[in-house]
């Protein structure tokens, strides 16, 4: 009985507290993808709100990707959580890389169009070139912060991998 | 059907039901006193029953107790009350005569020999059961400050809780809020929702809660659809002559997090209660009335609740051969609709975009009947007849596209009849029929109905040995969806080594009905659409367990150890899939799986110094598909307790352990953030009571702190469990 006391009081006084606001967090190994995403024609030139649910922006691992629900549900891309603001001139975002280092072969603007999920759209690609054919690579290792710029052009959008 | 089936068993009933119907003339009568072995008081509230009939008595405030009517014969007579041993008196009956007893308890500390009625619908020792059984008494969930019934579910070894799901021994992981693989019960009458077939349990009396009996391992050939992993039935108290009014008044705060991230308010949030009952036998008519408020502020934001429950049971004996009953509840629950949080670092706050001006408005009307008439010792006749209502909608506009409303109705009949077949048989047979009705917004306007056979038999071949088998047949059929039938046999048996050794072994058939809700969900559920699937097949089990219990008294020190190894194969479990090329969710027959386990409980009390109990759970939870282990499944359960008492005070301490659950769903990732945030289970509960009662003092209090260590957890994807809540609690009675 004693025995049993002691091993009870050793597994609560050894125990921690459990989650806390870091634990999902490996400060060594994570790192952020930044950035601005910049809209041609402002405002003015987004399509008709009932086909705008949600702009997230999406960093795939590999390039072509299978899908985007497919890919981030095998750790394959990351991606905002929230939608970026709506029927804006530019949005900022931020992603938590947690598993670095990393190679992000493809980044792109998501457009949901639809009240389902699933039904995406790609409406802009990070490349350097201008090419949005090309799209180009980020390598982030930890610690790193990397800030880009995306440009949304409804009007021309890039090649739909999805 | 539903009309013609009601007319069949209201006549049938009614041919008996008639004071003085000479069924049998040679009666005899049973007096007496029931007292405290130890102070030699009378035992007010004792159960005293012939064993095998279905005839008993209530003891009054003096320990009196008289049984009517009882054909001449030899009978043991069991007298039960918890916190005592039982006592079985063989006793002789003679025509027109009256035997006068005086029987005398004794105290027992470990609580082994409880009565039960929910593992053969008929009053037997649980010793004589060839299952597993667990039993709360109205005391734990008191002294606990449990103000839902799950609050308890789980300290009961080999029981978890993922949110409102009862896992028992890992039969259930976490649904999306439908279905329940354990059937719920108070007094016998089902009480799952017609729609979501999911138990509300802020639709349950606490006060008036005798005792929870838990079976564990597959019931569905006696209970039918949804006892796939195991049964739970809540008995209510009986009233007795001397009555009594009582009252209940709790309040408490949940502590600040220790993370500033995670304080949402500057103020202190309370949970608070107050709770009344009263019950009194008047002659023939005995009536049990309880009613409670409970405001609960949370520790999360936008997690808050306002609670009414009105429960009444009124019972009439017609005559010592018949009696009847009406049980009426009304429960509403105004809440705030949390789902998950905003994320780890802001786990008290619900996720971005949710409407805080949303409520959650749910009522629950329960109406339920209950006859019995007893034609001999061995003869008697029950029926039930009751209906259960749910009502569920939010505070949107009905055109709003969150709008969300369900109504739905759960109709549920049952005749039994309880016999004897030659000298050592006794039989259990009976007829159900169910019907659900949904009228909503999300499943449409749908119906279900269920017609049942079932028959069980006891057989004592040999004194020490005890035999069950029994059946149950089910045709289960769902607007326009294919109709199911089912088959749920078992078989059991009990050996009793010696008074104080026993080995048991059973095994039998389970299954669980497509509910309404997974065969006609129709919604945009976050972003993903959920499509109907009416086709579904019936989940399946089949349960396997061999197990022994020992008792050891050693003058001071008394053990009782309990230990099972229990195996389930589970089939066609449904499950929301999420399809990858047609995007939507579809509830479909996947998961096929089996669970190994073994459980050991273990009780122990030195005299006059200490009591403790410690079980463990073990599970090896498998998929057959991938080999994989099951999603949301704590592999080890471990309970701890220790109580001390001293004079008029006991001081409880509590520890759970759960496992880590392994595996989760990955599509979460999409919904919640941090889905993955999870760690094993620490809980440690403490509590100081203080037994003014027992001392003539008309309070009992009780200081209590849950989560003392203010552990944080997960109890399921983007939920914190509960943080620190310190409490008081008085309760008199009157």
């Amino acid at each position: 009985m004693k025995k049993l006391f002691l091993f009870m009081l050793i597994l609560l006084v050894s125990c921690d507290e459990g989650l806390n606001p870091g634990t999902n967090r490996n400060i060594a190994t994570r790192a952020f993808l930044t950035g601005n995403i910049y809209f041609v024609d402002g405002k003015e030139g987004w399509p008709p709100t009932d086909s705008v649910f949600a702009v997230r922006v999406v960093a795939f691992k590999n390039y072509p990707p299978t899908d985007i629900i497919n890919e981030i549900l095998s750790g394959n891309a990351f991606f905002t959580f929230n939608s970026l603001p709506l029927f804006v001139d530019s949005a900022f975002f931020s992603i938590e890389i947690k598993d670095t280092p990393v190679e992000l072969k493809y980044i792109v603007v998501a457009q949901q169009y639809s009240d389902t999920i699933t039904a995406q759209r790609a409406i802009g690609v990070y490349t350097e070139t201008g090419d949005k054919t090309r799209p180009s690579s980020i390598k982030l290792f930890p610690g790193d912060s990397i800030f880009i710029k995306i440009e949304v052009d409804f009007s021309n959008l890039p090649p739909q991998p999805f | 059907m539903k009309n013609k089936l009601n007319l069949i068993i209201l006549i049938v009933i009614s041919l008996n039901f008639v004071e003085g119907t000479p069924l049998f003339s040679e009666k005899g009568y049973i007096k007496g006193i029931v007292y405290s072995k130890e102070t030699g008081k009378p035992l007010a509230g004792t159960s005293i029953r012939i064993e095998k009939t279905a005839f008993g008595a209530i003891a009054n405030k003096k320990g009196e107790f008289i049984i009517r009517s009882v054909k001449s014969g030899n009978y043991t007579l069991l007298a039960s009350l918890i916190g005592y041993k039982q006592l079985r008196t063989e006793i002789t009956v003679l025509a027109n005569d009256t035997i006068h007893l005086n029987l005398y308890l004794e105290e027992q500390v470990i609580r082994t020999e409880d009565i039960i009625v929910s593992a053969s619908k008929r009053v037997q020792s649980v010793q004589e059961v060839p299952v597993s059984i667990a039993n709360i008494s109205t005391e734990e969930l008191i002294s606990r400050n449990i103000t839902k019934l799950d609050e308890v579910l789980g300290y009961v070894p080999g029981v978890s809780m993922s949110g409102d799901h009862i896992s028992i021994r890992g039969s259930s992981g976490f649904a999306f809020g439908i279905g329940s693989r354990v059937i719920l019960l108070l007094d016998g009458f089902p009480l799952l929702s017609g729609d979501v077939g999911d138990i509300k349990f802020d639709a349950l009396p606490i006060f008036d809660i005798s005792r929870v009996e838990i079976i564990k391992g597959a019931g569905s050939s006696l209970y039918g659809t949804n006892a796939l992993g195991g049964v739970i039935n809540i008995i209510t108290k009986e009233a007795t002559e001397q009555g009594s009014f009582k009252a209940r008044l709790f309040s408490g705060i949940y502590t600040k997090p220790s993370y500033k991230q995670w304080v949402y308010s500057d103020k202190l949030h309370t949970n608070t209660g107050i709770e009344l009952g009263y019950s009194k036998k008047f002659s023939r008519l005995s009536i049990n009335s309880s009613v409670y408020y409970i405001e609960d502020q949370s520790y999360r934001k936008y997690n808050d609740s306002k609670r009414f429950n009105f429960y009444t049971k009124l019972r009439y004996d017609f005559a010592s051969t018949f009696n009847a009953g009406l049980s009426a509840s009304i429960s509403t629950n105004n809440r705030a609709d949390w789902v998950y949080w905003h994320s780890l670092d802001s786990a008290t706050f619900p996720s971005s975009g949710t409407d805080l001006s949303n409520r959650a408005l749910s009522d629950k009307y329960m109406l339920f009947a209950d006859a019995m008439k007893i034609f001999d010792n061995n003869n008697f006749l029950s029926l039930k007849s009751g209906i259960y209502t749910t009502i569920f909608k939010n505070t949107y506009p009905t055109n709003h596209s969150d709008y969300r409303q369900s109504d739905a109705i759960a109709f549920n009949n049952e005749l039994q009849y309880n016999s004897k077949l030659f000298k050592d048989i006794l039989l259990t047979s009976g007829i159900n029929y169910t019907y659900h009705e949904v009228s909503s917004k999300t499943y449409g306007n749908r119906n279900q109905y269920l017609f049942s056979v079932f028959e069980q038999a006891e057989y004592q071949p040999l004194m020490p040995l005890i035999i069950t088998a029994g059946f149950r047949l089910d045709y289960e059929k769902t607007q326009i969806a294919k109709s199911n039938f089912e088959f749920s046999p078992k078989i059991g048996a009990i050996y009793k080594l010696d008074s104080n050794n026993s080995i048991r072994f059973s095994s039998g058939r389970g299954f669980r009905a497509a509910s309404i809700a997974e065969r006609f969900a129709s919604v945009d559920f976050q972003g993903f659409k959920v499509i109907e699937n009416p086709n579904l097949k019936s989940e399946v089990s089949w349960n396997f367990e061999i197990g022994g219990n020992s008792s050891i008294d050693l003058n001071s020190i008394k053990i009782y150890t309990d230990l099972t190894f229990f195996f389930t194969r589970l089939s066609y479990l449904i499950e929301p899939t999420f399809s990858t090329n047609s995007y939507y969710i579809k509830f479909d027959n996947i998961t096929d799986s089996r669970i190994f386990g073994l459980e050991l409980n273990i009780k122990g009390y030195v005299d006059k110094l200490f009591g403790f109990e410690t079980s463990v759970t073990g599970i090896d939870p498998r998929n057959l598909y991938d080999n994989r282990t099951l999603k949301y499944r704590h592999n080890v359960l471990w309970y701890n307790k220790i109580f001390i008492p001293y004079n008029c005070l006991e001081l409880q301490l509590e520890y759970r352990f759960m496992s880590k659950v392994e595996r989760i769903d990955e599509e979460l990732k999409l919904q919640v953030r941090d889905y993955d945030a999870r760690v094993p289970i620490h809980i440690v509960d403490t509590r100081l009571i203080f037994k003014g009662k027992e001392f003539n003092f008309p309070l009992d209090l009780v200081i209590n702190a849950k989560n003392l260590l203010n552990y944080y957890y997960t109890y399921m994807v983007g939920n914190l469990g509960m943080t620190r809540y310190v409490g008081f609690q008085i309760e008199g009675s009157f």
